[in-house]
């Protein structure tokens, strides 16, 4: 094919223009900004900051360098009119499909050279939980397809308009589209992929695979533009219309347009990532559906099996209800939108069933009429890709051999509108996972292996009570903790075991759970004789249920670990994070308010400077922690907007508030600990003030409003707010 | 107008040497056609003539003074139109004219542009940007800012390239009536450009001159040295430079310059082609 | 004279190239106001001479690769073409160089007028704040000598080599990755956010000291002094 000859050629001439090095070299350094400017991904996670952040600012760039390149070496010809020599050797068309495989070929060789110099610097900043198929999926997928389709959207624009200054308005328009409406929505962003976070500890395969689904989708979209724009080049001396007419008469060219964009169309609406949730937050519909009547629950089974390759789960569930009413129930589930429901029997006759195409809370309803029957037995089998609510913030449905969270619906339909029965909901779940992962249920039940199969998985099994439920599995690392009168089963990503021996994790929460349990007594949340502490891949907060604490890997990473604000040390600001388990969690304090220095934090750092002062001395604890609230406080009070309010009025309310926010930060973390340590003083030394946290830890709930607030402490201090100014 | 060159060399640095021992002598009015092979020399003696080199070896002299001397004093006199250069493709063909005249300092500027846009045919394009303008249009922009100004020496490095006929024998024109009362100097390889126009001519050959003197005086120096005959007649002679071949109904007619003529040549008048071709290949043969 | 520079200025900055880079410069300079300038430096005011002149050394690199590209409308291998033309008139080539120095820095001095002109309309909408008068001398200090030495600097290279004009444009971020000595610290902008705090009060006046001062007034001379050489430099053989 003269494509084919021609194509070393061209590639040859293009690699010897100075430009195309020029742009290459831009974009090698491209991924730079992703570390000082643009940083879309919003996790402190390493990953996020140090890969995601890169590699997209990287392809943003990129994109835009390779489509204003396409664009100068398309007109380039024509500006140097030597169309008109090779215009009468080889067919215009020809030409164009050239010079396109030649630019893509520049993006490959860009790509992999792109990735050979930041391969060492990224390993260098990620630490111990780099990981080469992390690097080269997120340079391939963030970086490497932006430029394709910086190319194929510049050619085409290019291609009709046969203009250079007309086609590079309209490709960075394309661009700033993509940067600024499409932003948020992650398959319309085509330069900037939808990434809020990557895990450092656990696999990140649900958000590769979204953004590689949203690449192809584009791919497909401007290949079939660009084919498009290819029957549009004109020939003959004819316009657009004229030159598509003459093109498209090999009807080949046309049907491969259309085939691409209707794949891209099915692609874009056939996505199975995201589901089709209300977007309306304050509506619960399905929380209000009665309650079926007459019938109770008695109990459920539910056998799961994720495929932990595909990203899917399979599953059978089984249910037994008494109905008491004598007449057929209507009984609602809420199952996950991406499982589909097949197989539902009742007492082992089939029965009907529907599934709403309305959606909310991630759920989806299925009714299912139950029989006149006393006893029933419900069985169903359901499989599918689990779907996610927020497109800008995937991953949370992440399922693979490193990792899984199976929440309520997902787990396995979740019964909304039947009574509990005597026994409450009890349910015993079965999960068939890989040997490497262990099956966490997030509460006080244990899960045991029931049995080793040939293929090498095991099948979990554990009870529980409740009608959902949510079940972590992974390549964890457990340590059992001896401490505070009870054992800490600490879960931690086999991958964060060097960042976690390293800040000297379970000595960290011996040490709190000691001190704290010592001094303000036992976590509520605990069962008095385990807690699971669990490091959940990133989620973007922890929380708590009985028995079960969860701790987001993004406060463990070995950057926020270093963060000298929460503590000196890495360990100490482990300790930090721990302490959040009394002070942070549940309903200990409200959300903060950016103009009052309360909350969670005041009393976290005061706590971890406790510990510190505990562990390594008084001098060390002075200068790391009151020295340095005090130096920060100093500066506050010295910030020209403290100084002068009125110009903070003055600011647009957007503006007021995020400059608020980041002083409220300063007097989160470092004048509320400075004014407990003035307390402390005040109110006769540490005992006394250990006296007066251990009452207010264990205070009486006020059911309207449980948090702690700042008048409740400075009452049990005995102190106004006056006696804790500082200056 | 007065130019001397005086035994004038010049060598590259890179060793080349273009130019060996040159003395010629141009005066107004006067319009010189310089003839030669590519790489001969010409676009050499034109730089140093606009002073846009320097020579390495021996003078040249403006109205008799050393020409880095009298450097403004030349270019004060001078139109120039290089065989390669661009224009600014920004402005309009007027605009860029008026920026040239303002570089040359003319007084009067709007007139002159007017003459010169009226002289090369651009009336309509006066006011369209360059970057829109043809191959031909360009070059009669470029020959428009060497005739600003009614300079009183003119050098043409091949300006007729890429004109039509018609325009071309416009130019061939305006050159004879510019050089009635100017200094012209003409490179090109067209030689009819050169026998119509010209009244003296400069051959040069691998950087020296081969020949100066009038048209008539290079035709004549080719008397007798001019052929045809049939090719089916012709032996294997060296010395015989074919410059034509006709197809005829008896055979393929061919025209030859040779310093002695075969016998089964029959002698012609020489054009003034006849005569450049005798000239430089009398020299390649020595 | 003036007509060469007016058309010298007109083929520079009326062009589609310079109103990109307008927009460019608005937009990051619009960014830099609302992310880092709106918080002040130094325990000072946002509109402090401090933070005014932070705002200006961000937006150097940028007004210098400006400055540069314009130079880059002479030295471009299709200016040496055009060049053939002006080499021949009788225009004398230094004054023909200055005038063309002169249109380069117009358009950087505008670009600059730009900048400026947007942090002025920043102060009024956001502050209510008027006083200009107080930012004209860290104005001066910022960017005079340093628009002045990449026009010098920028000419002699680009009369050189034209790629070198490129490479040089990366100067001031490699100037921002090197921990350079306090009297250079206006080069990469750290003297705005060290020294105020080094004078021991709130919201000093703005001061220069000695040391910085002069590196300024030597950057500015080195590139009055290398604008001269390349102005003068005779024409080599071609």
């Amino acid at each position: 094919m003269k494509t084919m000859r021609l194509f070393p050629l061209e590639l040859r001439r293009l690699l010897q223009s100075r430009l195309t090095w020029l742009m290459m070299a831009l974009t090698v350094l491209s991924p730079v900004l992703g570390l000082v400017l643009y940083k879309p991904a919003t996790s402190t996670t390493m990953l996020s900051m140090y890969l995601a952040n890169p590699a997209i600012a990287g392809g943003t760039a990129g994109a835009i360098l390779f489509g204003l390149l396409t664009i100068f070496e398309l007109d380039r010809a024509c500006r140097s009119r030597v169309d008109i020599l090779t215009d009468a050797v080889v067919s215009p068309l020809t030409t164009a499909l050239t010079r396109l495989l030649a630019l893509l070929a520049a993006t490959v060789l860009t790509v992999g050279l792109t990735m050979l110099v930041w391969l060492p610097i990224s390993a260098g900043l990620i630490g111990a939980v780099f990981t080469g198929a992390n690097y080269v999926l997120a340079y391939l997928l963030f970086l490497g397809l932006a430029l394709p389709l910086g190319v194929l959207a510049a050619a085409a624009a290019y291609q009709f308009t046969r203009r250079a200054d007309l086609s590079i308005v309209l490709f960075i328009a394309f661009c700033a589209l993509s940067l600024t409406v499409w932003a948020a929505d992650w398959q319309l962003c085509w330069l900037n992929p939808c990434v809020w976070a990557l895990s450092d500890d656990f696999s990140n395969l649900r958000v590769f695979r979204s953004v590689a689904w949203m690449r192809f989708t584009w791919l497909l979209a401007l290949a079939g533009v660009w084919t498009i724009s290819y029957l549009c080049i004109r020939q003959y001396g004819k316009g657009v219309f004229g030159s598509l007419a003459r093109s498209v008469r090999r009807l080949y060219r046309p049907v491969i347009a259309l085939a691409l964009l209707a794949c891209s169309g099915t692609a874009y609406a056939a996505q199975p990532f995201l589901d089709h949730s209300n977007p309306d937050l304050t509506v619960m519909s399905f929380y209000e559906i009665p309650y079926a009547e007459g019938v109770t629950f008695v109990h459920r089974t539910a056998q799961v099996f994720p495929d932990t390759d595909a990203g899917t789960v399979t599953g059978r569930a089984s249910y037994q209800f008494r109905n008491t009413s004598g007449q057929e129930q209507s009984i609602s589930f809420g199952i996950n939108p991406g499982y589909a429901i097949s197989n539902v029997k009742a007492n082992g006759a089939d029965i009907p069933f529907t599934v709403s195409d309305y959606q909310e809370y991630n759920e989806a309803l299925l009714e299912v009429t139950i029989p006149a029957e006393e006893e029933v037995e419900l069985t169903m089998e359901y499989s599918g890709f689990p779907q996610e609510s927020m497109p800008t913030m995937q991953g949370g449905k992440e399922l693979s051999d490193e990792y899984l969270c199976l929440e309520n619906s997902a787990l396995s339909p979740r019964v909304m509108n039947v009574m509990p029965g005597e026994a409450g909901y009890p349910a015993e779940i079965e999960i068939t996972l890989p040997e490497n992962m262990l099956a966490i249920p997030f509460g006080s039940s244990e899960a045991e292996v029931v049995a080793e199969h040939e293929d090498g998985t095991r099948t979990w099994r554990y009870e529980h009570n409740g009608a959902g439920g949510i079940l972590y599995a992974g390549d964890y690392i457990r340590e059992d903790i001896e401490a505070g009168g009870m054992t800490i089963e600490f879960y931690y990503g086999r991958k964060h075991q060097a960042v976690m021996e390293a800040a000297q994790a379970v000595d960290a929460v011996k040490e709190v759970v000691d001190y704290c349990t010592e001094h303000y007594g036992s976590l509520s949340f605990g069962t008095g004789e385990t807690l699971k502490l669990i490091q959940s891949r990133v989620a973007g907060g922890g929380y708590a249920t009985t028995g079960a604490s969860l701790l987001d890997e993004a406060d463990f990473t070995a950057a926020n670990l270093g963060n000298t604000e929460k503590g000196g040390g890495a360990g100490e600001v482990m300790i930090h994070e721990l302490v959040h388990q009394w002070w942070g969690l549940g309903n200990m304090f409200d959300t903060s308010d950016p103009t009052s220095p309360w909350s969670a934090e005041g009393l976290t750092v005061y706590t971890t400077y406790r510990i510190v002062k505990e562990l390594y001395g008084e001098d060390y604890a002075r200068e790391h922690y009151v020295d340095q609230w005090q130096k920060a406080v100093d500066d506050y009070y010295l910030n020209f907007y403290v100084r002068n309010p009125e110009y903070l009025e003055m600011l647009p309310e957007q503006v007021q508030l995020a400059i608020s926010n980041s002083l409220s930060q300063v007097r989160q973390y470092n004048e509320m600990p400075l004014k407990i340590y003035k307390a402390e003083q005040l109110v006769g030394g540490e005992e006394a003030m250990d006296q007066i946290l251990h009452g207010l830890f264990n205070r009486e709930l006020n059911p309207m409003y449980p948090y702690l607030t700042y008048q409740e402490f400075l009452s049990a201090c005995a102190l106004t707010e006056e006696d804790l100014n500082l200056g | 107008m007065e130019l001397k060159i005086q035994n004038v060399s010049m060598t590259y640095p890179s060793g080349k040497q273009a130019l060996k021992g040159l003395n010629l002598d141009l005066k107004s009015p006067s319009l010189i056609g310089l003839l030669g092979p590519n790489g001969a020399g010409k676009s050499t003696l034109m730089k140093l003539l606009v002073a846009a080199l320097m020579p390495t070896g021996g003078n040249i002299l403006v109205d008799g003074t050393p020409l880095n001397k009298s450097e403004s004093q030349l270019k004060a006199s001078l139109g120039y139109l290089p065989q390669d250069f661009g224009l600014f493709d920004e402005l309009t063909v007027t605009q860029f004219l008026d920026y040239m005249a303002a570089l040359k300092g003319l007084k009067n500027p709007k007139a002159a542009i007017r003459e010169v846009v009226a002289a090369v045919n651009l009336e309509e394009k006066a006011r369209a940007k360059i970057r829109t303008l043809s191959g031909g249009q360009r070059q009669r922009v470029g020959i428009a800012q060497a005739l600003l100004g009614d300079p009183p020496f003119l050098i043409f490095d091949e300006p007729t390239v890429g004109l039509d006929p018609e325009e071309r024998i416009h130019f061939r024109n305006l050159f004879s009536r510019t050089a009635q009362e100017r200094l012209v100097l003409l490179s090109t390889h067209i030689i009819e450009d050169v026998q119509s126009v010209c009244d003296q001519i400069v051959v040069i050959h691998h950087g020296t001159i081969l020949f100066t003197g009038t048209p008539e005086q290079l035709i004549a120096s080719a008397a007798g040295h001019v052929g045809v005959f049939y090719e089916r007649e012709a032996g294997q002679e060296a010395g015989l430079h074919i410059t034509a071949r006709v197809n005829t109904s008896q055979g393929i007619r061919c025209r030859a310059v040779a310093d002695k003529l075969p016998p089964y040549a029959q002698a012609e008048e020489p054009s003034l082609e006849d005569a450049y071709l005798y000239l430089i290949s009398r020299e390649a043969d020595q | 004279m003036g007509k060469i520079f007016r058309y010298e200025c007109r083929r520079l900055l009326w062009n589609k190239f310079f109103i990109g880079l307008a927009v460019v410069l608005l937009l990051y300079g619009a960014l830099v106001l609302h992310a880092v300038t709106i918080l002040g430096v130094s325990h000072t005011a946002p509109f402090s001479p401090w933070s005014f002149g932070d705002y200006l050394s961000r937006m150097l690199p940028l007004l210098w690769i400006g400055m540069l590209f314009f130079l880059t409308f002479y030295t471009s291998p299709k200016a040496r073409r055009a060049a053939v033309l002006m080499d021949t008139t009788p225009m004398p080539p230094k004054q023909y160089a200055w005038v063309r120095c002169a249109a380069a820095l117009t358009g950087g001095v505008l670009l600059s007028l730009l900048c400026m002109g947007e942090a002025a309309v920043f102060y009024g909408r956001m502050f209510h704040w008027y006083g200009w008068g107080s930012l004209l001398l860290p104005a001066l200090t910022v960017l005079l000598p340093a628009l002045v030495f990449a026009l010098g600097s920028g000419w002699l290279l680009g009369r050189l080599r034209t790629w070198l004009v490129y490479v040089w444009m990366a100067v001031p971020f490699l100037l921002a990755a090197l921990p350079l000595p306090e009297v250079l610290s206006l080069w990469n902008g750290r003297f705005f956010t060290a020294y105020p705090l080094t004078l021991g009060t709130l919201d000093p006046a703005f001061a220069l000291p000695a040391g910085a001062a002069a590196a300024q007034v030597v950057l500015l001379a080195v590139g009055a002094a290398l604008l001269a050489a390349g102005g003068s430099r005779r024409k080599a053989m071609r």
